[in-house]
């Protein structure tokens, strides 16, 4: 009687009860990115165990633009080395805030190689997604290696702002931008005009999207070739 | 039917706790909010129609010299401490149900005293004695101290809400039929204030008809569960004066508890708490394993010199891991302030003494809580142990005008990783003045310094009227200087110009340097600051 339920509680654990009701093994093998990144990506997913990483003048919100779509699924993120990271754009980008967990550096006493491998490790272990910010630069190279080997065994994904130590699967840069809504004096910031390119190992050749990133929301939409100004203006807020 | 099985309970009950706690006057209006609604409320505030679940604005509108105070449950439980110090010194086993009310068996201290009435009346003098003396409250602002014996916590629990009304102790006569009749002329909303039960069924109930306990008592009992489930029964049971037990409540079986003895004595409070999240997170999953929740939890730490700390712990709904951290930590703290400590902690441990089965929350197939939530919650503990607990951090929702202002990130350890709750919850305050979207992507905390020059290379500065020197034509943040391409502002904010000590008054700007960086400006008393990038 005790055997039933602990094998229907393991088959849960091991996710094939949810794998079953999704109706797409293939589907476990990848992170569903948010639909504009079908423009770049078939499908608009991503492979688990890839290394994704965001350069140029965007990196910040391309990077929350890529952590929206898996946290939205349930997916947890955590944020190492990226204590800038601004929240509030983050939960207007549609990352899921109440999934989302820091680890900083202590200031007096910086981390040595050997407690990065262990912290990295143990974010790699627990979260589908990990962040990777300036301060984990500092890693060395083998550790890298090491922590990359251990994240494609794992499934997670990291997304590298800064930090290319860890080399990269695919990257996401920003080639140009443009922000739109600001005067001499006047006007207030309602988004930024990127033209995002992708490049990398599997990628044969450099694929171009052009976005809001972010749009008068905060949130990543394609660019309208018609109108080319920002599809949402929402300077009027109700107020006290 | 004999009343054996219902105990004989007395519940001491304050009303308004906050409100004392936050130190009202006679006659002062105060009102304590939480989540932008009113939570308790003083007498003189009720009197100019400030109500409890009124939203700030409008209990403001009705009684604009209104005190605001905000809802800090853990101050409360502090200051609870003395209450429940005092009256444990008069009654064995007193149980803390939340702050603010307290809970203990009436049979045995009733013979000590020569009777209930005489017990009651001596409670309710220490306890108000004890407020008075060790923290010069005054119970004026809210009424009086309510304390009711009657047959089980819900009847008791009226008895001390009609006695705070009354102003003198109410003593129910025990029996099943004697409680019925008590019951029978209250109305049905008493099951929500009082038993927990939700508002909707309430609210179902009025729709019906069915106004007052007594008439919800004269229905068959088998009706009530046909047509309303089990909550229907169990607010049938309570009605007729029954066991206010919900089912499936039983002592737990021995060798339940969970303690950690320390070899080297604790004396940070902090770090008991991390035990303490151990041994909580062990008992429940112990206790889920068998399909079973705690609803009553005696918490125990003991120092090196045998000094002690023991309290009871009552939820009806179930003592999760982070409720039970929850409450060693306000117990610790009110132990901490009262000055009875002279050594570190050597024993903690956790007891729980009454469970029932748990007919809560299912782990979701889809939706609820998911393995990946398991698996973030139990990493989060392992970094915390790598790390340590100020550098585990989760974002939490503050509301403000400022970037840094309106979320911060809060050590991960204080917070409940799988109820996002209060933490993340968003008040519909609007915060006039604050940027409108898109937000800044980098945000800098502290910010950093600046410094922005006119064409003439003269600093730009902003007159208390909000009007610009000159236009900025260079900004420079450390050591790199970029030219101004387009710029707005300036946008000013007072804040809390009525706190000398917090008040802000600054000017924002948004400025496009050539390059294409967008940044955020703010500048105070002369100062430029770069707080935000668009990054």
């Amino acid at each position: 009687m005790a055997s039933a339920p602990t094998d229907l509680a393991d088959l849960a654990t091991r996710g094939l009860v949810a794998r079953a009701a999704s109706g797409a093994a293939a589907r476990e093998r990848t992170l569903p990115l948010l639909p504009v990144f079908a423009d770049l990506l078939p499908g608009a997913v991503v492979q688990r165990g890839s290394v994704v990483a965001c350069q140029g003048a965007a990196a910040v919100s391309l990077a929350m633009a890529l952590a929206a779509g898996p946290s939205q699924q349930g997916a947890w993120a955590a944020v190492v080395g990226l204590p800038v990271l601004g929240l509030a754009a983050a939960a207007e980008m549609g990352v899921v805030l109440h999934r989302v967990v820091a680890v900083v550096e202590p200031a007096e006493a910086p981390c040595s190689d050997s407690m990065w491998a262990d912290l990295l490790a143990a974010c790699i272990d627990g979260f589908d997604l990990v962040v990777l910010g300036p301060g984990t630069q500092q890693v060395r190279p083998a550790t890298a290696r090491r922590l990359v080997a251990r994240l494609q065994a794992r499934g997670a994904m990291a997304l590298t702002v800064g930090a290319p130590v860890f080399g990269a699967d695919l990257r996401f840069e920003a080639v140009t931008q443009a922000w739109a809504g600001l005067g001499q004096g006047h006007g207030v910031a309602q988004g930024r005009h990127v033209q995002v390119s992708l490049s990398g190992r599997r990628v044969p050749q450099a694929r171009h999207a052009e976005w809001w990133l972010p749009a008068a929301d905060g949130t990543v939409c394609p660019v309208e070739p018609a109108t080319q100004q920002p599809p949402v203006v929402v300077p009027l807020r109700r107020t006290g | 039917m004999v009343a054996t099985s219902v105990p004989r309970l007395g519940v001491l009950w304050c009303p308004h706790w906050p409100v004392v706690v936050a130190g009202a006057q006679p006659h002062e209006p105060v009102a304590v909010f939480h989540a932008n609604r009113v939570v308790a409320h003083s007498v003189a505030a009720a009197a100019d129609g400030v109500a409890l679940g009124q939203r700030r604005r409008d209990a403001q509108a009705r009684c604009p010299q209104l005190r605001i105070e905000s809802f800090d449950p853990a101050r409360d439980a502090r200051a609870f401490d003395h209450v429940v110090e005092a009256v444990a010194h008069m009654v064995p086993r007193v149980e803390i149900t939340e702050p603010g009310t307290l809970t203990f068996l009436a049979r045995g201290p009733a013979r000590y005293f020569g009777g209930e009435a005489a017990m009651a009346r001596s409670v309710v003098r220490t306890a108000a004695q004890a407020l008075e003396s060790s923290m010069g409250w005054s119970l004026d602002a809210v009424g009086s101290l309510g304390l009711g014996v009657a047959d089980g916590r819900f009847a008791a629990g009226i008895a001390a809400r009609r006695s705070a009304a009354q102003g003198r102790a109410m003593v129910v006569p025990a029996g099943v039929a004697a409680t019925a009749t008590f019951l029978s002329g209250l109305p049905v909303q008493l099951l929500v204030e009082v038993a927990g039960v939700p508002a909707e069924f309430a609210h179902l109930l009025h729709r019906l008809g069915l106004h007052h306990l007594g008439v919800l008592a004269a229905l068959p009992e088998a009706d009530v569960l046909a047509r309303f489930g089990p909550m229907g029964a169990f607010a049938h049971r309570l009605a007729t004066g029954g066991d206010d037990r919900l089912p499936g409540t039983h002592d737990p079986p021995a060798g339940m508890q969970v303690q950690r003895v320390f070899e080297q004595p604790v004396h940070h409070s902090d770090a008991l708490v991390f035990v303490a999240r151990q041994l909580a997170e062990d008992l429940v999953a112990a206790l889920a394993a068998d399909g079973r929740v705690c609803t009553r939890l005696v918490v125990l730490a003991e120092t090196e010199h045998s000094e002690q700390s023991e309290r009871v712990w009552y939820r009806s709904s179930g003592l999760s891991a982070a409720a039970m951290v929850e409450r060693v930590r306000w117990q610790l703290d009110g132990w901490a302030q009262s000055d009875a400590l002279t050594a570190g902690v050597a024993l903690l441990r956790l007891d729980p003494v009454e469970v029932r089965s748990d007919d809560g929350v299912q782990l979701g197939l889809w939706g609820g809580r998911t393995q990946a939530d398991e698996w973030a919650v139990r990493a989060v503990a392992r970094l915390v142990a790598l790390a340590g607990e100020q550098q585990v951090l989760v974002p939490a929702a503050l509301g403000g005008r400022q970037p840094h202002d309106s979320h911060a990130w809060v050590p991960a350890i204080t917070a409940d990783l799988a109820e996002p709750g209060d933490r993340l919850a968003v008040s519909d305050a609007p915060w006039p003045g604050s940027l409108p979207t898109p937000s800044p992507a980098v945000v800098h905390t502290p910010a950093r310094e600046a410094t922005v020059l006119d064409p003439q290379g003269a600093p730009v500065r902003v007159s208390g009227r909000g009007v610009v020197s000159a236009a900025p034509a260079t900004v420079q943040v450390g050591a790199t200087k970029e030219d101004v391409q387009a710029w707005a502002g300036p946008w000013p904010v007072d804040e809390r110009w009525w706190d000398a000590g917090r008040a802000r008054r600054l000017a924002r700007f948004q400025v496009l340097t050539r390059s294409g960086r967008l940044l955020l400006l703010g500048v105070e008393r002369g100062q430029w600051w770069l707080a935000a990038e668009y990054r």
